[in-house]
C-alpha cells in the first residue's frame, strides 16, 4: 500500500515538472487546456510505466493518490488564472497607497481589461462572431450555451457571474 | 503489462467511488429544496455532507463490510475528496464563469447585441456592476479589503500577504495572463 501511495505522488510530482515546462512553453495553447491535457497524459504514463517494472500495482490507491493532489492542485490552479477577486487584489497592490477609488477598479478592470479579454475569449474559441450589428453566437456556441442553460436549470442556477 | 495492474476494489473504496460520483443528485435535489433556494455555498456544502455520511453509511453497515484499515479509510477519503474537487471545479463554472456568463447571455437575447449591450443584459440584467459588488463583498468579507469613502483599499497584512502570495505563484506557474 505504501508503495502504491509513494507511486501516485511521484507521479503527481513528475506532472507539477511537466507543467512548469509546458506552461512556459506553450504560446498557442492555453493554460486550462495545458493543465487539464497534462494530468490525463502524466497519469496514464505513469500507469503505464508502473505497470512495466514488473510488480503488482495497486490501482486505486496509485489513482486515488494521484488524483487527490492533482484535484487539489488544480482548484488552486483555476483561482490563480480566472479569480477576478484576486487580480484585483493584485490591482490594488500596484497601485499608490494600495488603494483605488471603486469606480476606477469597475472601469479599468472589470468594464474594460476583464471585459474586453472575455470577449476575445469567445471569439478565439468559435463561440460568438462580431458582425456589423453587435456580437452574436455561433453554431458552436449556441450548442455550448443550450448545454450550460439545460445545466443551470437542473442545478437552478439562476445565472452564472 | 495489463497483468501486473490489480484493479481489485475492497467495499471501502467502491463506496467511495459510488458515493462521490452521485454528489451532482444530492446538490441537484438540495437546489430544489426552498430554505437553499439560491444560496449556492451552501448547497454544495450540505451535498458533500450527504456524500459523507452516506459513505459512512455503506462502510459500516453495507454489503460485504468489513473493519476497514487506515490506509483503506484513507483511499477512500482521498476519493471522495478528489471526486468534489472535480464536481466544484465545474459546478463553479456553471455559476460563477464570467465568460460562459457573456456566452449564455448572447444565447438568451437571441439576436446580436453590441458591447454596451451586452455588458447591460449581463446576468439578466444585472450588468457588469454586480460582477463588481459581488466579489468585492467577498474581499471585505474575508479581511482582504475594506471599504474607506469611496476608496477601496487593501488590508495591511492578509490583504497585502495573499495579494504577494498570489503575485509568486503566477510568477512559479509562469503565466502570462491571469483573471
Amino acid at each position: 500500500m505504501r508503495q502504491a501511495l509513494g507511486l501516485g505522488a511521484a507521479g503527481f510530482t513528475a506532472y507539477l515538472g511537466t507543467l512548469l515546462v509546458m506552461l512556459r512553453v506553450s504560446h498557442r495553447t492555453t493554460p486550462a487546456l495545458v493543465v487539464t491535457a497534462s494530468a490525463l497524459a502524466v497519469y496514464g504514463a505513469m500507469i503505464v510505466v508502473a505497470a512495466s517494472l514488473g510488480r503488482t500495482v495497486l490501482f486505486w490507491p496509485v489513482s486515488a493518490t494521484y488524483w487527490f493532489l492533482a484535484a487539489c492542485f488544480l482548484m488552486g490552479f483555476g483561482a490563480i488564472y480566472k479569480s477576478i477577486s484576486l487580480r484585483i487584489l493584485l490591482d490594488l497592490l500596484n497601485r499608490p497607497g494600495r488603494a483605488d477609488r471603486y469606480e476606477g477598479i469597475l472601469n479599468r478592470y472589470v468594464q474594460e481589461e476583464s471585459y474586453q479579454r472575455r470577449l476575445s475569449v469567445l471569439q478565439e474559441a468559435g463561440l460568438a462572431i462580431r458582425g456589423t450589428v453587435g456580437y452574436e453566437v455561433t453554431p458552436k456556441g449556441r450548442r455550448l450555451a443550450s448545454i450550460i442553460d439545460a445545466l443551470q436549470r437542473l442545478f437552478k442556477i439562476e445565472s452564472s457571474g | 503489462m495489463i497483468d501486473w495492474l490489480d484493479f481489485s476494489l475492497t467495499p471501502t473504496v467502491l463506496y467511495a467511488l459510488v458515493a462521490g460520483s452521485a454528489l451532482p443528485i444530492y446538490l441537484a435535489l438540495i437546489a430544489r429544496l426552498t430554505p437553499f433556494s439560491g444560496r449556492k455555498a451552501l448547497q454544495f456544502l450540505l451535498s458533500s455532507v450527504v456524500m459523507i455520511v452516506l459513505w459512512i453509511g455503506l462502510v459500516a453497515a453495507g454489503p460485504g463490510s468489513h473493519s476497514a484499515g487506515r490506509a483503506e479509510i484513507g483511499i477512500g477519503v482521498m476519493i471522495l475528496v478528489a471526486e468534489s474537487l472535480f464536481y466544484l471545479e465545474v459546478w463553479s463554472l456553471l455559476s460563477r464563469s464570467y465568460t460562459l456568463g457573456l456566452l449564455v447571455t448572447l444565447y438568451r437575447a437571441n439576436r446580436p447585441l453590441d458591447e454596451e449591450e451586452l455588458a447591460r443584459s449581463y446576468r439578466g440584467g444585472s450588468g457588469l456592476s454586480w460582477i463588481m459588488e459581488q466579489r468585492l463583498s467577498g474581499l471585505i468579507g474575508a479581511g482582504l479589503v475594506r471599504e474607506d469613502d469611496g476608496m477601496v483599499v487593501l488590508t495591511p497584512v492578509r490583504g497585502v500577504a495573499v495579494a504577494c502570495l498570489y503575485r509568486l505563484s503566477i510568477m512559479v506557474l509562469g503565466l502570462r495572463r491571469t483573471g
